[in-house]
């Protein structure tokens, strides 16, 4: 399972869609990570991300972010933060070179930036995933808008019917969409899913 | 997951929530989930949509705790341990990705429609056909008969999951083969599957092109995880 892989979308409303993600392997890197993860923890929280959690204690949107830097308390925890530019990403990239804290850290959103930080920052990118898309039975799938909002919750806790249903109310003027992007955010466990990004998609969808 | 009938207002809110959109109600607006189409995944009850807390969670048992196991993330089957990372996350130090190796990564019924094991069964065993052997994971161990013919198991043929990842190994110079080969296993399956690509970069950090349709966003493991894994 790859839950922040296959984040649908353009270059272009691509460019708000960052997750860091701080994760550790089992006999491994596991010694004393719990520390280090509230450390990554706080570390990404100054970078003011607009979703946060850990995968199965929940996300921001859901509890209160000071109880999941203080539960995080064994040894194999995964932590997301997200961001909405890549300068944000490469500055917290930069704080936890220098922090050093030994835990894996990968980065998904437009390979580009995250490339070109690299190789100024001198770091060598142990591996990357790639999506090639969607096969098969694509005529089940809603239209492209709905899809690129729900694939932002790779675990798909984010009902396609939910998408549909919030942007109905918004165009009868029943709910915003920063409102709707919350309550869509509320949804994904783990906090990988952007609302910021929810917000502009629904505007485009209900534009009309 | 079921609904509590006695506790059920038929307020009607919660239908939408339900990724598998398994939740109906009944003539006089009370809430059932259709048991069939359920994947345990607990969205209903975690969303706390429900104003009485209708949505309860019986003990699951085997075949049907196979919904979970596969659908959500938070959930646990007794004595097991808390779940790990895996994959590309964790590469840099566990090293199980070598050069000149790329990983398809094919996840069934993702996004959003959901997957039974019979598309597993009949994905797997095309591509076996076809000359390709998934890897054998845990995941795949517990619903599988036989990985070199494809076969699940009887009784999970008809349970249904959010999504059912596999996982293929190939080497790279066989990339573009297994990609044709993908593409037409697919056509027999009667569902969507996503599918990713997983490589190990180069020794200066690049990845060579591959000629694969891509999407420009994906995952980036920086390499900041210690110890480093030996090289491969």
């Amino acid at each position: 399972m790859s839950h922040a892989l296959y984040r649908k979308g353009t270059p272009r409303n691509l460019r708000n869609d960052f997750v860091v993600m701080a994760g550790v392997a089992k006999g491994r890197n596991e010694a004393g990570a719990a520390a280090k993860a509230r450390r990554f923890f706080d570390i990404a929280r100054r970078h003011h991300p607009v979703n946060m959690g850990e995968i199965t204690m929940g996300s921001a949107h859901q509890i209160d972010l000071d109880q999941i830097g203080q539960r995080l308390d064994w040894d194999t925890p995964l932590v997301h933060a997200v961001f909405t530019d890549a300068e944000t990403v490469a500055a917290l990239l930069r704080q936890l070179q220098e922090a050093d804290l030994g835990l894996c850290i990968t980065v998904s959103g437009l390979f580009e930036p995250v490339r070109e930080y690299c190789r100024q920052a001198g770091l060598t990118p142990y591996g990357i995933e790639e999506s090639l898309g969607i096969l098969g039975r694509t005529d089940l799938l809603p239209a492209e808008p709905v899809v690129e909002i729900g694939t932002m919750c790779g675990h798909g806790l984010v009902s396609f019917r939910l998408i549909e249903m919030l942007a109905q109310q918004i165009r009868e003027g029943e709910t915003t969409t920063a409102d709707a992007a919350r309550e869509l955010a509320r949804q994904c466990v783990c906090g990988i899913f952007n609302p910021v990004r929810a917000q502009s998609l629904l505007e485009g969808m209900t534009a009309e | 997951m079921r609904v509590d009938a006695d506790k059920c207002i038929s307020c009607g809110v919660c239908p939408p929530y339900c990724p598998m959109g398994a939740i109906g109600t009944m003539e006089d607006g009370l809430a059932f989930i259709d048991q069939d189409e359920c994947v345990e995944c607990g969205v209903c009850r975690r969303s706390r949509v429900c104003p009485t807390s209708a949505f309860y969670q019986p003990p699951l048992s085997w075949p049907r705790e196979v919904r979970a196991i596969f659908s959500d993330q938070t959930y646990r089957p007794a004595g097991a341990p808390r779940r790990t990372s895996e994959g590309m996350k964790i590469g840099d130090v566990i090293g199980q990705y070598r050069r000149g190796e790329v990983h398809f990564l094919v996840e069934l019924g993702r996004p959003g429609i959901g997957a039974r094991f019979h598309h597993l069964e009949a994905l797997t065993s095309a591509m076996a056909a076809l000359g390709f052997r998934p890897r054998h994971g845990r995941a795949l161990a517990r619903v599988m008969d036989d990985i070199a013919t494809g076969r699940v198991k009887d009784e999970v043929r008809n349970e249904k999951a959010s999504r059912i990842s596999i996982h293929y190994p190939v080497p790279a110079e066989q990339a573009g083969a297994f990609w044709v080969a993908l593409q037409k296993a697919a056509g027999t399956v009667d569902n969507v599957m996503s599918v990713g690509l997983v490589r190990r970069c180069e020794a200066d950090g690049t990845a060579p092109v591959h000629g694969l349709p891509v999407y420009p966003n994906g995952k980036t493991n920086v390499g900041l995880g210690r110890p480093r894994a030996e090289e491969k």
